[in-house]
């Protein structure tokens, strides 16, 4: 599965931002807050944009939120 | 569990009980050469209100239970997963009506061709939760 090859660092990233909530996270970026932990797990490999919109919520570049690994 | 995997969850119980116990008692009945149509039809009108009032009930009560997830339009991840069960189901509906078409040429009988049918239908149905509780649980790359 493509997941397995993308790795994220969102729960890190959530940690960094006042412990943000997979709901608050969820909430910014328009999905539910099982989708945001299916894309922290790796089980789901999110839109462009919504990958975007995740970078955009932390204020770092994507590369900073995903990096690919093949 | 989101609101639309528990959606996928009552809809696959109530499709697996209701109907698995219509397709039963024709079944059996079909056996037996007892198939008459009254008597499927009677059967057939209260497994599918039985049907409507269970998936109706139940998703009332999940709504109630999570209100904000349950007015929330699907997100991208819910829509992909959507897609993936009806994709199969279509092939699983599709496979089952031309095999209903090859028992009417076969010379089966209206009442059987129309509960094949219908059996396709349930079965798509089936497969279409099966897909989707599928990837709700693996998750989907």
């Amino acid at each position: 599965m493509s997941g397995e090859q993308i790795r994220n660092d969102i729960r890190r990233l959530r940690f960094e931002h006042n412990e943000m909530t997979q709901q608050e996270l969820a909430e910014k970026i328009g999905v539910t807050r099982q989708t945001v932990n299916a894309i922290e797990q790796g089980k789901y490999s999110p839109s462009l944009e919504a990958a975007f919109r995740i970078a955009a919520v932390f204020g770092v570049p994507l590369e900073r939120v995903f990096q690919y690994h093949p | 569990m989101s609101f639309r995997e528990k959606s996928a969850w009552i809809s696959l119980f109530a499709n697996l009980a209701i109907y698995g116990f219509y397709f039963a008692k024709v079944g059996s009945a079909l056996m037996r050469g007892e198939l008459d149509r009254l008597s499927v039809f009677g059967l057939f009108m209260a497994c599918l209100i039985a049907f409507v009032v269970v998936i109706v009930v139940l998703t009332v009560i999940t709504a109630v239970l999570a209100p904000k997830e349950a007015s929330a339009p699907a997100d991208e991840r819910e829509k992909r997963i959507s897609l993936r069960g009806m994709s199969l189901g279509y092939f699983v509906m599709a496979g089952g009506v031309v095999m209903a078409m090859g028992a009417a040429c076969f010379g089966s009988n209206g009442m059987v061709i129309a509960n094949a049918l219908f059996f396709t239908l349930v079965l798509a149905e089936v497969a279409r939760d099966g897909t989707q509780i599928f990837y709700y649980r693996r998750g989907i790359g």
